[in-house]
């Protein structure tokens, strides 16, 4: 099941965040609706560029963070899944290390116009 | 936003030992070697220090489930002396910490390491002390005694064996696969009974994507691993991580969380400490077919004379931990 059909999904075109909200090499999280059911995006800032994954690692299902927007970054745009070691790289989004070896990050498609974070529209729609 | 860099700090490693070939590892103040037969952890504590001795392949099993499940639920210990506790970005490494006898005359030490610095040093202590033909993965009787002696090259093969897990449930499209023979998943000696048969799935119309189906008891025949659970349906925060069992848990899990155990074949016997202690809470025997829910509060540790098949049913909601140790919930599930 791709993150688009999950139910809080925001819709392409939807305004994510502005770019100067992230910090540059840092990442943020952002979440929609509520409780168990919420879906987080994790939003990482390299310069002027973004990437954007769901925010759930393929080992247990679980967000990469234990605490609300905090993130355990490491050198090289990898990021460490704080529940059982798994690192990712946060320019593909591929496991290098750890439990998720082998698997991916989900891909958020977004797009920057003027200082706007949007979600992108699916590939091959205009 | 507050992001939190970690620093991998370098491994610190002796040369190797011009006797045995080994090298030595320093952790904080914790330092390891081996020998021949032996791993020797010591720690200062009140202007001495103290020493602890382990069986090289107890240690080295216990290591190896440590770092491949990455610290794991709470507690590890990897035995009754020395372990590790995951605080979910960074690792408590302890001695005699929940050991009364060091703990009480302040002979314990515990110290917090950034989580890729213990972790990075553990994977270097499992590359240098695991030599060639021991698999620290593997019941004692489907491997070699070549953990003894001097060092004698490596298993990076069966150290850096790449932990399974699924997003959904195996054998669903872009899902992790079944096991097979063609995969190098071949059916275990134990199981060799073990029908090989896969349901059939007939769903309505509109929904064959929603329906899957998969034979468990086939897919766990053909484990390669002991002790060393796989991520086998996730829905929600409701994991279930089927194993096989033989020989002894290598490590004593202390939880931070209930876990629910069901015993699929054969049988495990288990033995149940209090977590902070170790003092004695129970002994269990679970047969085919029983179902245990450990408590948040004990350290668990099971022994298995055949190989068998068991069923850990995790509930993995961020934020459990601290329900527990505040009180808001009980360390059990039910009350008789």
């Amino acid at each position: 099941m791709g993150w688009r059909a999950h139910r809080y999904a925001p819709a392409p075109g939807t305004l994510l965040c502005t770019v100067n909200s992230v910090d540059d090499g840092a990442c943020k999280e952002l979440r929609f609706g509520d409780g168990d059911g919420m879906l987080s995006l994790l939003l990482h800032r390299r310069g002027s560029e973004i990437r954007a994954y769901v925010n759930s690692c393929p080992h247990f299902s679980l967000p990469l963070n234990s605490r609300p927007d905090v993130f355990l970054l490491m050198a090289g745009s990898r990021i460490m899944c704080a529940w059982h070691c798994a690192v990712f790289g946060l320019d593909d989004g591929r496991c290098h290390e750890g439990p998720a070896q082998g698997m991916s990050l989900d891909c958020v498609a977004v797009e920057v116009r003027g200082d706007g974070i949007f979600v992108a529209e699916p590939s091959g729609t205009s | 936003m507050s992001t939190q860099m970690v620093s991998e700090p370098g491994v610190k490693a002796s040369a190797a030992s011009n006797r045995t070939g080994y090298r030595s590892f320093t952790l904080g103040s914790f330092n390891f070697s081996r020998d021949e037969y032996f791993v020797h952890v010591t720690w200062p504590a009140k202007g001495q220090v103290m020493t602890h001795t382990v069986s090289a392949d107890a240690f080295l099993r216990a290591m190896m489930r440590d770092v491949a499940w990455g610290f794991f639920y709470g507690w590890v210990n990897l035995d009754d002396v020395v372990g590790t506790r995951n605080l979910y970005g960074k690792v408590e490494m302890y001695a005699g910490r929940y050991s009364p006898a060091y703990s009480s005359k302040g002979l314990d030490l515990t110290e917090t390491f950034e989580t890729p610095q213990i972790m990075a040093t553990f994977k270097a202590i499992l590359d240098d002390w695991t030599n060639a033909g021991f698999d620290p993965f593997a019941a004692p009787a489907e491997t070699g005694k070549e953990w003894v002696g001097n060092k004698n090259g490596h298993n990076r093969e069966a150290i850096e064996r790449q932990r399974q897990a699924c997003k959904r449930m195996p054998g669903l499209p872009g899902d992790a696969d079944l096991r097979t023979d063609e995969n190098g998943f071949p059916i275990n000696r134990a199981f060799a009974d073990v029908p090989q048969d896969a349901p059939e799935v007939h769903a309505e119309p509109g929904f064959e994507n929603e329906v899957h189906a998969m034979n468990l008891f086939a897919y766990l025949s053909r484990s390669d691993v002991t002790w060393n659970p796989s991520v086998s349906s996730v829905c929600g925060r409701s994991l279930c991580c089927p194993t096989t069992e033989e020989y002894i848990l290598p490590i004593k899990h202390g939880n931070d969380r209930v876990e629910w155990f069901i015993q699929l074949s054969d049988e495990i016997d288990w033995v149940v400490e209090d977590k902070q202690t170790g003092a004695p809470r129970a002994k269990v025997k679970m047969k085919a077919g029983d179902v245990a829910a450990m408590p948040a509060d004990i350290r668990h540790q099971g022994f298995s004379r055949k190989r068998s098949m068991l069923l850990v049913w995790e509930n993995a909601t961020p934020g459990l931990p601290e329900m527990y140790e505040s009180g808001k919930l009980k360390p059990y599930p039910i009350e008789f």
